[in-house]
């Protein structure tokens, strides 16, 4: 052992340089291990689109389907319905859906959706994602005289209505999100893609 | 003890590079149907053989960890062009390519043999076994269709492709083991009646078939050695300057 | 102390001895200054290691151990789980880069006499690690259900039937079945994932303690800590840190470099490393052509074909493994490194190396009448080698040499007189006798005819 001649400034850059391309190395090797934990191909597949049919949809009636194994729910929502969403905007927190990432673009109305007879809605609160009740009766029992027909969540409180539009004073703070869909024709409705994506 | 392990080393290198170790092996039959070519790089020859694949036998055999989405991206192939021209089971593109023949069905018309599904296995048998195996049948009316085959007699599997290849009859001849007893020997194949191919092209379309089944039993090799390259590239800087660490180091000991 | 730590450090070491730990196992280890390539292959296995654990953990997240969905689960890892292929080959080039490590890391051992006196520990924790990683090679190889796993696992559990008596109620206590099955997979799949691999861990904490504690030994086999400096420390060691881990760190990248060449250019190395008929999923209607273990576990499964009694084959595969437990109490002469051992031990040695990779060899071919004798004879070979390396112990009398060549050479033909068939030519006995006679001749009779059995002296510090 000799330690006499020690060239310090070379021995630090050294250790450096395999500090550095050998910590790059190491970092880009756990990149893989990282990626393996995304949706794989089969979560994937799950996004594929749903077609439905809803020809024989009842007014006022609800059905669910599932897209991406998140519940989807498609309303076909009376006159009567349709006419409560106009005079709630003074309680609602977001009123106008300006909250881009909560609905497609064709769904930013007043009934946020194509046709004002069908809503389509993604069943998840979003304050903590409980899937929310469908209360669509007036006054329905619990929820107080001024509930004109929408969405409770049981779980926090939160409410919507028949737009899933969130009531101001609850836990959640968005509209209730709108996937995209189109109608492929009168009664089949396809879950999943918006028209222009579909057709590209 | 230098010598020692040179030996040792030379030893472990002899064994692993034994090519009686690798699959399939030299033997007669190689001769008869040649050797098959596969390019992985040749995205035209796989996208045929995703085609023969789908129409001549998806109907039979599943490739049932395989999705069609999978092959469609690494082939090239739009997601239009696969729904319209793969996909004949109404299956979504993401979906797995299973065959909508219930096993059983299958197991009862096929002889009590379930077609294997062909995910995986071309790996397991290799491609040349395929490769000889497609291009082995021959007319024998002893069969229940009416078809046998030289690389796996009595194969429960009609000759799909015999509108391409055509119908051929194989000639046997006698000849004598060591042993002295007397063995019916194949020895040529005669076109008897020519399908819509002349024999060139029937071996680009099995090749074809054969390359895609080799694709598809390993999708990932499509990639891999590229990976590889530059992994190897990384470890070799890295390797330098270690080396010179390690010796800048070492300075103090000797 | 004079140099107590400051800050953050010394608010841990008052608190956990984390400086102390750093001392004792890095930068005042002192090791040999003349370690040679041999010595890498004890950091690289703790390398691969650490890539098994790390592979295994991810792979762990997307397999499915049951029986229906395990095939379908690796395939799953294979195509749709993003860099899934990779985290699979990782894994499983692994497995046979850990055997190629840990082979070469044994042999080391072997030759420079690292078992003697007082690293006999060492070395038993070090066959107990060998014992438990076979254990775990062979558990995770049935996981993939691939019919080479299937029809593996079929025939080594097996083996147990053959033990008298109790033989078939144990291979059915492993089962959890009449044959292979669902419960099989599921309990291996337990002890893969987390009961042997915390086994593997204890013991290697073991085996680099008890190194530590006794220090390691070097290529001339001489003890350092006779020679210590003024200030105690020895002077031909080294501090393991840093000179030993720059050193280790450019031997990992060469490693990682070949490690990586196999992985992304021959992931199943011709069936070497993933056996072709694996890829096709297990079926019990249907055994492949040819049942040959994975490539490391093919020596002692020639040793196993080369007995043809069941018990009997059962028996010496075990006692194969077995015997290199006592090796401490087999090879005693004092004279560590086969640098100064005589030319003789060197020869021994060398077949020794080139009977345990011809067994390898042959446990991967089918069974034939020669290659039946040859897996025999090399057998023998395996065996003889450990009386011959206890008879090099010490200088024994020339009637010692010529009575144990008589008794041993006589014991091989009374074998083959009374107990070896070979089918339909039995002339491939005589053929291949000659190989165990040769080898008797060579290492027993050599010793007093010539002076190959001289030994050199020891120097009294390393060399280089």
């Amino acid at each position: 052992m000799s330690k006499d001649n020690i060239d310090l400034g070379r021995r630090k850059a050294l250790t450096g340089g395999v500090a550095v391309v050998g910590g790059i190395g190491t970092a880009v090797a756990f990149w893989p291990f990282v990626s393996s934990m995304n949706p794989s191909a089969i979560a994937l597949a799950a996004d594929s689109p749903v077609e439905v049919d809803i020809s024989k949809m009842q007014p006022g009636q609800r059905i669910q389907e599932v897209w991406r194994r998140k519940p989807v729910w498609i309303i076909r929502r009376t006159p009567e319905m349709v006419k409560t969403l106009a005079n709630l905007t003074p309680k609602l927190r977001d009123p106008d859906s300006s909250v881009e990432s909560q609905q497609p673009a064709f769904a930013q109305n007043e009934f946020r959706s194509i046709n004002e007879e069908f809503l389509v809605l993604i069943g998840i609160c979003t304050h903590l994602g409980c899937s929310p009740e469908f209360r669509p009766d007036p006054g329905a029992e619990g929820l107080g005289a001024s509930w004109q027909g929408g969405f409770y969540c049981a779980c926090h409180g939160s409410r919507f209505d028949l737009a899933g539009r969130v009531f101001k004073n609850v836990p959640a703070n968005k509209n209730l999100e709108v996937p995209p869909y189109y109608f492929l024709s009168d009664g089949r409705l396809l879950i999943g893609r918006t028209k222009e994506e579909a057709s590209a | 003890m230098k010598m020692l392990t040179n030996i040792i080393l030379t030893l472990l290198f002899v064994l692993c590079a034994n090519p009686a170790w690798s699959a399939g092996g030299n033997n007669h039959a190689q001769d008869v149907f040649g050797k098959v070519k596969i390019d992985m790089g040749n995205k035209a020859s796989l996208q045929r053989g995703a085609k023969y694949f789908v129409n001549y036998c998806l109907s039979c055999h599943p490739a049932q960890h395989s999705r069609y989405k999978r092959v469609a991206d690494d082939l090239g192939i739009s997601e239009d062009m696969t729904v319209d021209n793969l996909i004949f089971t109404g299956q979504k593109f993401a979906d797995l390519m299973t065959v909508s023949m219930r096993r059983e069905d299958a197991k009862k018309w096929f002889l009590g043999v379930n077609p294997p599904d062909l995910s995986t296995h071309v790996r397991a048998i290799g491609p040349q076994a395929v490769y000889e195996f497609l291009k082995a049948f021959y007319v024998d009316d002893a069969r229940p269709f009416g078809v046998n085959n030289i690389r796996l007699p009595n194969t429960a599997m009609p000759h799909v492709l015999v509108g391409l290849q055509g119908q051929k009859k194989a000639v046997f001849r006698m000849d004598t083991d060591r042993n002295g007893r007397e063995q019916k020997k194949f020895s040529e194949f005669e076109l008897m009646q020519s399908g819509t191919l002349d024999e060139k092209e029937y071996d680009q379309v099995v090749t074809d078939i054969v390359g895609f089944l080799a694709y598809l039993s390993e999708p990932a090799q499509l990639v891999r050695k590229k990976i590889g390259i530059g992994v190897l590239f990384f470890l070799a800087l890295l390797g330098v300057i270690a080396y010179f660490l390690k010796l800048e180091f070492w300075k103090d000991v000797h | 102390m004079s140099n107590e730590s400051q800050g953050l450090m010394g608010w841990i070491d008052a608190r956990f001895p984390l400086s102390k730990m750093i001392k004792e196992h890095l930068s005042e280890y002192y090791a040999p200054k003349n370690f040679n390539f041999w010595y890498y292959f004890g950091s690289l296995a703790l390398l691969v290691l650490v890539i098994q654990i790390l592979s295994g953990i991810f792979l762990t997240m997307h397999y499915k151990p049951d029986a229906a969905l395990a095939f379908a689960s690796v395939e799953h890892i294979m195509r749709d789980v993003n860099w899934g292929w990779l985290i699979r080959y990782m894994h499983s080039t692994g497995a046979s880069f850990f055997f190629i490590v840990v082979y070469l890391h044994m042999f080391r051992g072997l030759i420079y006499g690292s078992f003697k006196n007082p690293r006999e520990l060492i070395w038993i924790f070090g066959m107990l690690i060998y014992v438990a990683l076979m254990a775990e090679a062979f558990m995770g190889y049935l996981l993939p259900w691939g019919n080479m796993s299937y029809w593996g696992a079929q025939v080594i559990i097996n083996l147990f039937n053959t033990i008298p008596f109790v033989g078939e109620a144990i291979s059915e206590w492993i089962r959890g079945d009449f044959v292979l099955s669902d419960a099989t997979l599921n309990r291996f799949f337990a002890l893969h994932v987390i009961a042997v691999p915390l086994a593997l861990l204890g013991l290697i904490v073991g085996h680099i303690l008890a190194l530590h504690e006794v220090g390691s030994n070097n290529p001339d086999g001489v003890d350092i800590k006779k020679n210590k400096g003024a200030d105690g420390i020895p002077v031909d060691g080294i501090p393991f840190h840093p000179y030993y881990t720059v050193k280790d760190i450019f031997g990992s990248v060469v490693f990682l470099a070949i490690f990586a060449f196999v992985l992304f250019f021959l992931p199943d190395m011709n069936g070497l490393f993933l056996e072709h008929a694996n890829f096709d999923p297990a079926n019990p209607l249907n055994t492949p052509d040819l049942i040959a273990p994975i490539w490391y576990f093919t020596p002692f499964y020639t040793v196993l074909r080369a007995i043809p009694n069941p018990f009997g084959g059962f028996f010496m595969m075990g006692l194969a493994i077995v015997v290199l437990f006592i090796l401490p109490w087999i090879d005693r002469n004092p004279i560590k490194s086969i640098r100064y051992r005589s030319l003789l031990f060197k020869i021994n040695i060398l077949i020794f190396a080139a009977t345990f990779i011809i067994l390898g060899y042959l446990g991967l071919k089918p069974v034939t009448a020669f290659y039946s004798q040859l897996a025999l004879r090399f057998t023998e070979l395996y065996f003889l080698f450990f009386f011959v390396l206890w008879a090099y112990s010490k200088t024994r009398s020339k009637s010692f040499w010529i009575g144990s060549f008589i008794v041993l050479l006589g014991g091989v033909t009374f074998y083959d007189k009374f107990m070896n068939s070979s089918g339909d030519d039995p002339s491939l006995i005589w053929k291949t006798w000659f190989i165990p006679a040769v080898y008797l001749m060579v290492t027993l009779l050599l010793p007093f005819l010539t002076k190959w059995d001289s030994e050199k002296e020891v120097p009294a510090r390393v060399t280089s």
